[in-house]
């Protein structure tokens, strides 16, 4: 499977884009879903979502100069979008003006959807009572990044990562065997 | 619950996600369309608006301390207000160099770190400003009444305008604000209720907000070593 980075970017409207934007939005729409998900996982609201998704697209273009093509791009992005998105949801932290997010943020729900709501609500929560450093831990692990790509991201050890997600999978196990009693 | 069911559940919002794809993709090139450049760094609003409004400040002042010189009933106030000019110009252009070395595509311990040490400077500033304002704003009303005095075709002296007790009253009641500022900002928290501003300010001047602020730093500057013990 090609990789984002060798896929060839196709946007529309391409006469009037530089080859920069051309290229930055064909690795972008690529990870698009990364970026979404990331927003899902950083707000509760899905005026918030759309607010950080705006956010990290356009802190991802301004520095988008100054990323050494020698080097993976999702590692690059990863780390923009995750520290974007710690940021702002400290900054929603602090005004504590936040509405909640309903289930229906991203799609309206039907009934045959319940069970899967009910699921990414277990999973919301779940992100809601890691601290900073775990949620990222848990967010690039789930999208399948080696405990290396993982390390690079955070600026930790291999086995810090390691060490944190056996304590993630650790306390899951309790939670689980807490909510069955 | 494993780590492999959450990993399904994650990879399960994608479906969830087909709808919003294609309006984003619209947020997309319209993000890329517009210069980068006019993207100006929030964090960097403020700082900036605050060394030019110093400036300012500085460039009626000096020669106005000059003009004076040496009446002591206005060169003192004038020197509070020049020496807090230039304190909150030198903090602001700090925060400006460091928004300007925050490098978003640094490690996110070190970007957050970073992110902590800004907010830090923030609220001691902010602190700062609540707490000497009152003061500030005395002798900067002096300062600023006997500046328009000085155009009018018959200048006149401002403190002979000015009831002695209300500019004695006002002096001291600045200096006690900064001692008691405290108490009076958490008496005005409560009296407002909860409303965000007076809660943000109370945190920030009792040193709540500085406390919270230092125990993120903390935790992300010894990220390895804590889990290094934890292993241990």
């Amino acid at each position: 499977m090609a990789s984002p980075e060798d896929t060839q970017p196709q946007p529309s409207g391409a006469k009037t884009q530089s080859a920069d934007q051309i290229g930055f939005l064909a690795l972008i729409h690529e990870y698009q879903r990364w970026l979404l998900k990331i927003c899902w996982a950083y707000t509760r609201s899905s005026h918030d979502h759309d607010d950080l998704f705006q956010e990290i697209v356009g802190r991802l273009w301004a520095a988008f100069g100054n990323y050494d093509r020698s080097r993976r791009f999702s590692t690059w992005m990863y780390r923009v979008a995750l520290n974007v998105a710690i940021d702002f949801r400290r900054a929603r932290q602090r005004r504590q003006s936040e509405t909640p997010l309903s289930e229906n943020a991203f799609d309206p729900p039907s009934p045959r959807d319940e069970s899967k709501q009910e699921q990414l609500q277990e999973l919301r929560e779940l992100l809601e009572g890691l601290n900073e450093a775990d949620r990222a831990v848990l967010l690039l692990s789930l999208e399948g990044n080696t405990y290396r790509d993982i390390a690079e991201v955070i600026g930790i050890s291999e086995s810090n990562v390691g060490t944190r997600l056996n304590r993630l999978k650790q306390s899951l196990r309790q939670t689980v065997m807490a909510s069955e009693k | 619950m494993q780590l492999e069911e959450l990993q399904q559940q994650w990879q399960r919002l994608d479906e969830k996600l087909e709808r919003t794809l294609n309006m984003d993709s619209e947020i997309l090139r319209l993000t890329v369309t517009r210069p980068a450049r006019q993207r100006m760094n929030r964090s960097a609003i403020w700082p900036a608006l605050d060394v030019a409004f110093c400036l300012a400040i500085l460039l009626v002042t000096a020669p106005f301390l000059g003009r004076h010189w040496p009446n002591w009933s206005l060169v003192g106030p004038t020197v509070v207000v020049i020496m807090a000019a230039i304190a909150l110009m030198i903090d602001s252009i700090r925060q400006l160099i460091r928004v300007s070395e925050i490098n978003w595509s640094g490690s996110v311990v070190d970007i957050q770190s970073s992110l902590s040490r800004l907010h830090m400077a923030k609220i001691r500033q902010f602190k700062w400003v609540i707490l000497l304002s009152p003061l500030v704003w005395i002798c900067g009303l002096i300062v600023g009444l006997q500046w328009l005095m000085d155009w009018a075709p018959e200048p006149h002296f401002i403190l002979d305008k000015l009831s002695p007790a209300y500019v004695a009253g006002n002096y001291a009641f600045g200096v006690l604000f900064i001692v008691f500022g405290h108490a009076i900002v958490r008496f005005l928290a409560a009296r407002f209720g909860n409303r965000g501003w007076w809660q943000r300010a109370l945190a920030d001047i009792s040193g709540s907000s500085m406390k919270k602020t230092t125990e993120e730093l903390e935790r992300w500057a010894s990220l390895n070593d804590k889990v290094s013990n934890t292993a241990a």
